[in-house]
């Protein structure tokens, strides 16, 4: 498991899992392609430190770091 | 835009069915007459919009909302797969884009499976720098045909529609695509068991019944086969790991088949050009995403809108001249065709009741077209440029704060067009709260029915050079206004959930003119359409009135007259309660208020029919000696006062009566209370600056004191906000409970307000 502090942008890392008890956020997280096992790759947006993007499948969706915590990432094997 | 309504058999009938901002919209609009709403972002279109074909009045496309899967997880996706399950059909056209092929494959697949897929149109191939498409992958895969379209260009769109026309579509077969054995041995024991008529395939239903589709699950509780569904899934042992492996086995078979679909080009001239472009990008992302520059510089566009539609030299230049060597014109001419009649009382019937009563109004309302047109062209402009959404990043950290998400600019931007289209996009925010906070907020935007009115009342209040600033600030206000009310609804309603944030960053895209003039065009029909249907109605009625009282018809030719009208007892109660905010001493601009309920644009025809114009109100301002205070208060309580009638309608489907209701009351409280403080603290100015003999100075210097109390209430309310995250939630509740005090106390203070205006009243 990769802490959140740790994390590298423009690195491949696969979900572990979504630390969250709100289907609605899980439930966004999955249509956007974010469930388990799925790669994604972090990347920062502009100079913002609360806004994080996540690109999946070719696709960036920006999110709160609140919320991207929630997140829980593995380097990828 | 409009909702499906035809219903006809004898139609053929094609679903375009996409992923979110892959072009749907864009190939639709080409297709059809009608217009769907295109923006360069996710989730523009919210409902189904149908149009005819250009070339065939007997086919018509249905534009669904973007869905990324067909297990839906929003309410405007949830109208696509509810569309595809019930509604009866030819065929679906899919779009899918090349940017973002590996996303809109997932669809693609779950329509195969369905065995509902008919085409795949590959769009933004003029974007495709890079690499190459091999089509032939996805016709081997998916058996359906296959185009490379560029939305924008009609060629394409002719080539790709000649397996349509030539009614060459092939009847799809459901693709099997193979799972795990412990599923696939669940599908083919309780596919039997699943007798549903529509035209998705079985198989399909079941998998969508194991990954938790709402719409499945509440057929299987109605045919009542839902407890056998979960017998099923016990004795199967399925967990929650089989079923995040059928997506796994999904995203497999995208991702190898993408891998034979898209294929790298060697560089060339043309990824070259493609590499430019993207450092573009990268540049225009260190302006736009830049934290300090994104929100005075998204201020600074829109101020730039707002001087090109009202500036004496521009926008403003051509309205004058519609209406002064156009308009007023043409009236003319009919006035001296009116008054070549021999019979006086007729002729003096007739030249008011077609100068005041039929057309005056309405030519005051056509002159403000030039406006429109400017401003939707803008607006048009920036929704399809890509600057939106990283816009949305920047406000977001403002819009935190008022209980919404920075996504609610979207609705900001397009509620200045029209409030109904705000409304209806708030159906894809990312919760219930949002949803809900978000249409009791749109209505308070200053749309363009709002804007002509205020670009025809400032010419009073500062000079022409000055209209568009004047404008741009109302603008202002009414954002500010709708995120303290944003605030009020959140805490009041969902005290608490906090919002979600997360949005799609879009690239850059050349805007489409074809579409924008299409919008303005459609814009300026509906907008004749209103004013043809009510505008002359309330007007007329309004003439009716003003000319009637209890001893018949009054002299027409006598001003004074009018106070003997029917207009004049109508306005009375509505004079008493708006009498604290200065307008309320004479009848004609609360009766005003009153009939510009049904559309926002009568206020302005009214002002002409009651007082002449423009310049009879001028003049009925000088004589009486209304002040500038009194005409910012009207303009302030007319901005946020009660949505039009289209806009209750839209919220009431949106969101339900209960929360309709409360927009509407607690709309009226709030406008009453910022008109009361925008009059008194005007006031203020006129004594200290202007006019120091009004007898208003105590109010006023109460008002400041009141103001500056409900100043540091607030701030003290934040703070309770920041520190309840540590707190017990008995300390939760002690605090709660404080807060309300809080709120009885600043309701006090503006009671304080109101009974000191009721004593002047009495006075009066």
């Amino acid at each position: 498991m990769t802490k959140f502090k740790n994390i590298d942008f423009e690195k491949k890392y696969y979900v572990v899992g979504i630390n969250s008890q709100d289907d609605n956020f899980i439930k966004k997280l999955k249509n956007i392609g974010i469930y388990k096992d799925q790669t994604i790759v972090f990347k920062k947006i502009g100079n913002y430190k609360n806004i994080i993007g996540i690109e999946v499948n070719g696709i960036i969706t920006v999110l709160r770091i609140n919320d991207v915590t929630k997140i829980i990432v593995g380097e990828k094997k | 835009m409009l909702l499906v309504k035809n219903r006809d058999e004898k139609l053929k009938k094609f679903l375009l069915v996409g992923a979110t901002n892959v072009g749907k919209s864009t190939y639709f609009n080409r297709l059809t007459w009608n217009i769907s709403q295109v923006g360069n972002i996710e989730r523009v279109t919210t409902n189904a919009v149908s149009g005819s074909f250009k070339k065939d009045k007997n086919i018509s496309f249905i534009d669904l909302p973007g869905i990324n899967s067909l297990n839906y997880h929003s309410e405007d996706e949830a109208v696509t797969f509810k569309f595809l399950l019930e509604e009866k059909y030819d065929g679906v056209i899919n779009i899918v884009s090349v940017n973002t092929l590996k996303r809109d494959l997932l669809l693609t697949l779950d329509l195969a499976e369905a065995g509902c897929l008919n085409m795949i149109n590959v769009n933004m191939i003029d974007v495709a720098k890079e690499f190459k498409i091999k089509e032939l992958a996805l016709v081997k895969t998916f058996k359906v045909h296959v185009n490379l379209i560029s939305a924008k260009s009609t060629n394409d769109i002719n080539y790709s529609l000649v397996p349509l026309l030539s009614n060459n579509l092939k009847q799809p077969k459901p693709l099997i695509v193979n799972y795990a054995d412990k599923i696939e041995k669940f599908i083919s024991a309780f596919e039997k068991k699943v007798k549903l008529t529509n035209k998705l395939a079985k198989r399909f239903i079941v998998i969508q019944a194991l990954l938790g589709n709402q719409t499945i699950i509440e057929l299987f509780k109605k045919s009542e086969i839902y407890n056998d569904f979960l017998n099923c899934v016990k004795s199967f042992n399925i967990n929650q790991n089989d079923i995040n492996d059928i997506l796994r086995t999904k995203q497999k078979f995208i991702d190898k088949l993408v891998k034979e679909v898209k294929v790298k080009e060697t560089k060339t001239d043309i990824i070259v050009k493609f590499e430019r472009n993207k450092k573009l990008t990268y540049w225009l992302d260190k302006i736009f995403l830049n934290k300090y520059l994104s929100i005075p510089l998204f201020l600074i566009i829109i101020a730039l809108i707002w001087f090109l539609t009202f500036y004496e030299y521009t926008g403003g230049w051509i309205q004058e001249k519609l209406a002064t060597d156009g308009l007023e014109a043409l009236q003319g001419i009919i006035n001296d065709g009116i008054q070549s009649l021999n019979n006086t009382s007729l002729q003096t019937w007739w030249a008011f009741f077609v100068s005041d009563g039929l057309l005056g109004g309405i030519f005051t309302v056509i002159s403000f077209i030039p406006w429109i047109l400017i401003l939707v062209f803008c607006v048009s402009l920036l929704e399809q440029l890509g600057i939106l959404s990283r816009v949305c990043v920047a406000f977001d950290r403002v819009f935190e704060r008022f209980g919404l998400s920075g996504r609610s600019i979207v609705n900001i931007i397009t509620g200045v067009g029209c409030n109904v289209p705000a409304i209806l996009m708030a159906k894809n925010a990312n919760s219930h709260k949002e949803k809900v906070v978000a249409v009791l907020v749109s209505p308070f935007i200053t749309c363009s029915a709002r804007v002509v009115v205020f670009g025809f009342l400032s010419q009073i209040l500062v000079s022409l050079e000055w209209s568009w600033a004047f404008n741009f600030a109302m603008m202002i206000f009414s954002i500010v206004f709708a995120l303290i009310l944003g605030y009020f609804f959140s805490n009041l309603l969902f005290r608490k959930t906090s919002s979600l944030f997360l949005t799609e960053m879009v690239n850059y895209h050349k805007p489409d003119f074809y579409v924008i003039i299409k919008k303005m065009v459609i814009e300026v029909y509906e907008f004749l359409k209103r004013v043809i249907l009510i505008v002359f109605i309330a007007n007329f009625l309004i003439w009716l009135i003003t000319y009637l009282g209890p001893q018949g018809y009054l002299d027409m030719n006598d001003p004074s007259a009018i106070k003997d009208s029917f207009t004049r007892y109508i306005a009375i109660p509505f004079q008493i309660i708006l009498y604290p905010l200065g307008f309320g001493e004479h009848w004609q601009l609360p009766i005003s208020l009153v009939t510009a309920f049904p559309a926002k644009e009568i206020a302005a025809s009214n002002i002409e029919t009651i007082f002449g114009g423009l310049e009879g109100f001028k003049a009925f301002a000088s004589q009486i000696q209304i002040e500038k205070s009194t005409i910012l208060s009207y303009l302030t309580f007319f901005s946020f006062y009660i949505p039009c009638l289209a806009t209750i309608v839209v919220m009431k489907k949106q969101i339900g009566w209960k929360y309709t209701l409360t927009n509407i009351w607690v709309g009226l409280v709030a406008s009453w209370i910022a008109s009361f403080i925008v009059f008194n603290l005007s006031g203020l100015i006129e004594i200290m600056f202007i006019n120091t003999s009004s007898n208003k100075m105590g109010n006023v210097i109460l008002m400041v004191l009141a103001m500056l109390i409900v100043l540091l209430l607030f701030v003290y309310n934040y703070n309770w906000y920041t520190k309840q995250k540590d707190l017990s939630l008995k300390h939760k509740k002690q605090l709660q409970v404080t807060n309300y005090l809080k709120y009885i106390l600043l309701i006090s203070i503006i009671g304080c307000f109101i009974w000191s205006d009721v004593l002047l009243l009495v006075n009066y």
